[in-house]
């Protein structure tokens, strides 16, 4: 089953704040995910987002499920820079796995 | 300035700040004074500006609502009219959750860039700068903070000076139990470590959901970005300043010190020409090397 989460209904087109990052990870995200749930993460209408938003939010996710992250949350409308942000987060996330380990 | 600043702060007699001798301000001094006379204001010193009807700058001031900012209604002997992209009057800045709100963003952005298109490269790099100086301010000062952005079209000078009163970087990583403070730490060595990546003072603090907000590269991240759009950075806190300007690291110790913080940030606009470029070389200046497989990551 997918669910799909478009970010810029939640939040807007610039991706502020890392706290809201979080919460939504922590209270939506993860539970699906913990049900078997692909979710899908919508940046639609995103034209921006801070290093904190990103990180709170894709790194984390990366960090807690290190080993099938790529078949558990997918990431759509994505431009350009959006993309190498969230690379950019994905390679802390790994980082940071690597450190737990 | 900011020495002045410190020395005045230690007083609480009567001030009277003279400001016929000014001619121009850039943002940070503005929002440094700012963020200091508020903070005297509020704690009951008398601060006056005398003759300020007759001063060059005052008309300046009065349209940056700097007047407004620190609670004191003077006469306006001018029509207001929109200042378009060469200014944006002071913002206050709460700290904790009210952060930095998408239209206050675009707003400083569009100054900055010159431009309300919100996917061209000037205002997005404009508007991630943004977001990183406030959000580090508002979490970190623990007071309100003061935010002005300006251009200057016959240098392509893009500036935005960012102040608060508050407890200053040494504090922060102190108050927060960082493990990058340690006792003793001076004001210099809590700012030289504070622009290094993967420091941030909350960095270590999980918070209600499992993990930090913060990884401690925003500002990093935005002084490489600057860097590559031939801009500068000037971060002041405490007795201590550092001054990034191409290859070159300035920085010393005050004989005054600021309670609170000041950064103050210029680039060229010119220069921004491919933003994702920019990104991407901003993240390798902090190590950071995306895998090539993580494009399956993306429909």
């Amino acid at each position: 089953m997918n669910t799909t989460i478009r970010l810029s209904e939640r939040f807007g087109s610039f991706l502020l704040n890392g706290d809201q990052a979080n919460l939504l990870r922590f209270t939506e995200i993860e539970p699906k995910i913990s049900m078997g749930t692909i979710v899908e993460i919508d940046f639609d209408g995103v034209t921006n987002m801070t290093s904190s938003f990103c990180n709170a939010l894709v790194a984390t996710l990366v960090a807690h499920h290190p080993m099938d992250f790529a078949q558990k949350v997918h990431f759509k409308n994505c431009d350009p820079l959006i993309r190498e942000m969230i690379l950019g987060a994905v390679a802390i996330g790994r980082r940071e796995a690597a450190e737990w380990a | 300035m900011l020495e002045q600043l410190g020395e005045l702060d230690a007083s609480s007699d009567p001030l009277e700040i003279d400001l016929s001798r000014a001619k121009f301000w850039i943002p940070s001094a503005i929002v440094a004074i700012c963020s200091m006379v508020r903070k005297w204001c509020e704690n009951g010193r008398l601060v006056s500006f005398p003759n300020c009807e007759q001063c060059v700058v005052t008309g300046y001031l009065q349209r940056i609502d700097f007047f407004e900012q620190i609670g004191l209604k003077l006469p306006e002997a001018f029509q207001r009219h929109d200042p378009g992209t060469s200014f944006v009057v002071i913002e206050r800045i709460d700290p904790g959750q009210a952060r930095l709100n998408e239209p206050l963003a675009r707003k400083l952005a569009s100054c900055l860039a010159g431009t309300a298109d919100v996917i061209a490269d000037a205002f997005r790099f404009s508007e991630f700068a943004m977001g990183e100086l406030v959000a580090n301010c508002q979490q970190h000062a623990m007071t309100p903070g003061y935010v002005s952005a300006q251009y200057i079209g016959q240098r392509d000078w893009a500036r935005i000076g960012i102040a608060d009163s508050g407890v200053g970087i040494r504090e922060s990583f102190r108050l927060s139990d960082s493990p990058f403070f340690r006792d003793g730490m001076s004001d210099a060595e809590a700012l030289e470590m504070a622009m290094q990546p993967w420091c941030s003072s909350k960095k270590h603090q999980k918070g209600p959901y499992g993990a930090p907000a913060n990884r401690g590269i925003g500002l990093k991240m935005v002084w490489n970005m600057l860097h590559q759009a031939g801009g500068e950075l000037f971060i002041a806190s405490g007795n201590a300043w550092r001054h990034y300007k191409g290859e070159k690291v300035n920085h010393g110790v005050m004989r005054a010190r600021f309670q609170g913080t000041v950064v103050s940030v210029r680039f060229e606009r010119g220069q921004i020409d491919d933003y994702v470029e920019i990104w991407k070389e901003a993240n390798r200046a902090v190590n950071l090397t995306p895998e090539e497989d993580s494009t399956i990551l993306f429909s």
